[in-house]
């Protein structure tokens, strides 16, 4: 997961995207290291210690990773993509709101 | 018409061979003549299995030692036990364990005496709850539960086990249409033919609709302390289909960052973004 997520947060950092987290995990304290090792430089929510939490209860996440991928409007547009399918998602969505743009002009 | 004729006329491959290849008789053993007892010494011979198992020193003598796990021999003698004592609580248990632990077929056969034996047992949702993988004797048999059952609570949890055996079909069917048809067979073996075709012809639309009907009524029929565990995961799975599906407005989250500042979802329109709940485990 980790390498996957790095290089893609890496190959589109000029680009208008975000990669934000949950982070269900127990323990902070213990996850401070984790995060500098695997240099996870991209923002998390906290939820609030363990899988339980608000964040993930809200969104009815039984499964980790559970992934979404929003489009520029906020607009849930892929779920639960990983690898090649995550990419290409975020790929057509930037290309969207590229020619968005352009028309806006 | 003579019987001779009508076996003259039948294409090669039909005639003479019986029906159903005919089940060796296997009798209930000494020592293993109740359910607990037939438990423990299956459950032995699977421990000395897994053992072994696990300690294999190579890949090669792993996937050897895989290919003899003891299951697929033992489930005779629990349909043994259940059909030597039909409609006792023996024989339920009985069909209940190979429902987990057999294969397809001998879940299908297990809830085809389920249904016909034990229809009004109070126990049955727990049945139920197990019927997640796509089949339609196991989508039959929720329904014909869910219509006769004379317990409530019984009901409540068939209706959600429902629910969560259509979604998996969708899940399941998404997945079949996004390959290529050779590596669909492998599925058919496994989800039976019929299962494979329904699934690649069915409008998930419309099955989504049944879901989201299904839900509603446990919601509005089930609001009570007895049923708390099933009413909230009803509820989050409605909220779920009404307000996370795709093309909605994701719902905003607040909340605060691993050094503890505050940030919104919303905070980062106009970009693309991937939310992707983890942790490290």
């Amino acid at each position: 997961m980790y390498p996957h997520e790095r290089s893609l947060v890496k190959r589109l950092a000029d680009k208008p995207f975000a990669l934000i987290g949950v982070n269900s995990d127990k323990d902070l304290e213990k996850l401070q290291p984790v995060l500098e090792k695997e240099q996870i430089t991209w923002r998390s929510f906290w939820n609030g210690g363990g899988t339980r939490g608000p964040i993930s209860n809200a969104w009815n996440v039984k499964g980790w990773p559970t992934i979404y991928v929003l489009d520029g409007e906020g607009r849930i547009r892929f779920k639960n993509v990983r690898g090649e399918a995550m990419d290409k998602a975020v790929d057509e969505l930037l290309a969207e709101l590229e020619q968005q743009g352009r028309k806006g002009q | 018409m003579s019987l001779l004729t009508i076996a003259l006329a039948l294409p090669a491959v039909a005639s003479p061979t019986p029906l159903a290849t005919p089940v060796p008789a296997v009798r209930v053993l000494p020592g293993e003549q109740s359910f607990e007892q037939l438990e423990a010494k299956y459950d032995e011979a699977y421990s000395a299995w897994y053992k072994r198992y696990r300690g294999a020193k190579t890949r090669e003598e792993q996937m050897k030692i895989g290919q003899e796990n003891p299951t697929p021999a033992w489930t005779p003698r629990f349909f043994a036990l259940a059909e030597e004592n039909p409609e006792t609580e023996d024989a339920f248990e009985a069909l209940t364990w190979l429902v987990s632990n057999g294969g397809p077929q001998d879940r299908d056969r297990s809830l085809g005496i389920l249904q016909n034996d034990f229809l009004q047992h109070e126990g049955l949702h727990e049945v139920c709850m197990k019927l997640r993988d796509p089949s339609l004797v196991a989508e039959g048999f929720l329904r014909e539960v869910m219509a006769k059952t004379s317990h409530e609570n019984v009901r409540a949890w068939t209706t959600y086990a429902l629910t969560q055996q259509l979604s998996q079909q969708s899940r399941v069917a998404d997945m079949l249409r996004d390959m290529p048809e050779a590596q669909r067979k492998g599925y058919a073996n496994f989800f039976g033919e019929e299962m494979v075709t329904k699934l690649l012809e069915q409008d998930g639309a419309e099955v989504e609709t049944e879901i989201e009907g299904l839900l509603t009524k446990i919601c509005a029929s089930y609001d009570n302390d007895d049923l708390k565990q099933l009413f909230s995961s009803a509820k989050g799975d409605l909220y779920e289909i009404q307000n996370l599906a795709i093309g909605k407005v994701a719902p905003d989250i607040e909340g605060e960052d691993l050094d503890g500042v505050s940030f919104k979802l919303s905070d980062y329109r106009g970009k693309v973004v991937v939310l992707d709940f983890w942790g490290n485990w």
